[in-house]
């Protein structure tokens, strides 16, 4: 009973924090992750598993130039 | 060319502020060492975007470097300094020796000095006991400062965005372009996870070679 009540009462001392995380971290994560899969039909953004945003990088040799990456029109 | 930015500031920090943080803990008399080591973080109450600047103004075609160089005669015409990827390597070194440079310090005055009594009793000249006693100890102050130089330059837009121009883009620039110019938002989310990926691995690669969990 006592270790479920000390339990609890971790859980209460953590449970800001762990909120907290899940709010501004953990979800706007898996909502980018998300979006990283997606693609862009004009302006409209089409939910999906395309690789093709991973792929964009690499084009053009270095994504530090003025590569497609940068300068890409759909 | 981000990750070679990054590992370019995170070596020379390394390297400018070990010998600094020694100097303070070890060669600066102990009353004078509060006062060294708030002059040597002073930088920091500026703003970033302020230090940047003031940066491109001394690396300028009219600025102060230039200007020396070419009164001493070691230049005939001025170099294109500002706005090139040496601007913001030596920004991002300016900023990050600061920080390296209070983690290993506050690593260097932790230790003892019996330790290098026993290496020095025991034979070892001051280059052996720096190399197989203090660096060894210190290493996890280095590589935590390390570590948070690593995190904070590859994520930095603002350095390279005044200082670098957009001759080359880091890949904050470029997730920034893909949001400001594109509204690319899927490209921007996947170049924010290879971003966090390489932080993760980074993360890992220190986590293992200090075994955090042994502290």
């Amino acid at each position: 009973m006592t270790i479920l009540r000390g339990d609890k009462r971790g859980w209460g001392f953590i449970a800001p924090a762990l909120l907290w995380t899940l709010a501004f971290f953990v979800v706007p994560f898996l909502v980018m992750g998300a979006m990283s899969f997606a693609t862009l039909e004009g302006r409209t953004l089409v939910w999906g598993l395309s690789l093709d945003n991973y792929a964009e990088p690499g084009k053009s040799g270095s994504c530090g130039g003025r590569s497609s990456c940068r300068l890409r029109s759909r | 060319m981000s990750l070679e930015i990054t590992l370019t500031v995170t070596a020379v920090s390394v390297v400018l502020a070990y010998p600094l943080a020694w100097i303070i803990a070890f060669r600066v008399p102990q009353r004078w060492q509060r006062l060294v080591l708030l002059l040597t973080i002073l930088p920091f109450w500026t703003s970033y975007v302020v230090r940047s600047y003031a940066w491109l103004l001394v690396l300028a075609r009219e600025g102060i470097v230039n200007q020396t160089l070419i009164g001493m005669g070691l230049l005939s015409e001025p170099v294109t300094l500002a706005n090139t990827r040496f601007a913001t390597v030596t920004g991002f070194v300016h900023f990050f020796v600061m920080l390296l440079t209070v983690t290993i310090y506050a690593n260097l005055v932790q230790l003892s000095p019996s330790y290098r009594r026993a290496a020095m009793d025991l034979g070892a000249s001051a280059f052996q006991t720096f190399r197989h006693v203090i660096l060894p100890l210190t290493l996890p102050g280095v590589v935590t400062g390390a570590f948070l130089t690593f995190v904070l330059c590859i994520g930095d837009y603002v350095t390279p965005q005044i200082l670098g121009g957009n001759n080359e883009l880091t890949v904050p620039q470029l997730i920034m372009v893909q949001l400001g110019r594109r509204a690319d938002f899927p490209l921007a989310a996947a170049l924010a996870i290879v971003l966090m990926a390489i932080v993760t691995l980074a993360y890992l690669a220190s986590a293992r070679w200090l075994r955090l969990d042994r502290l």
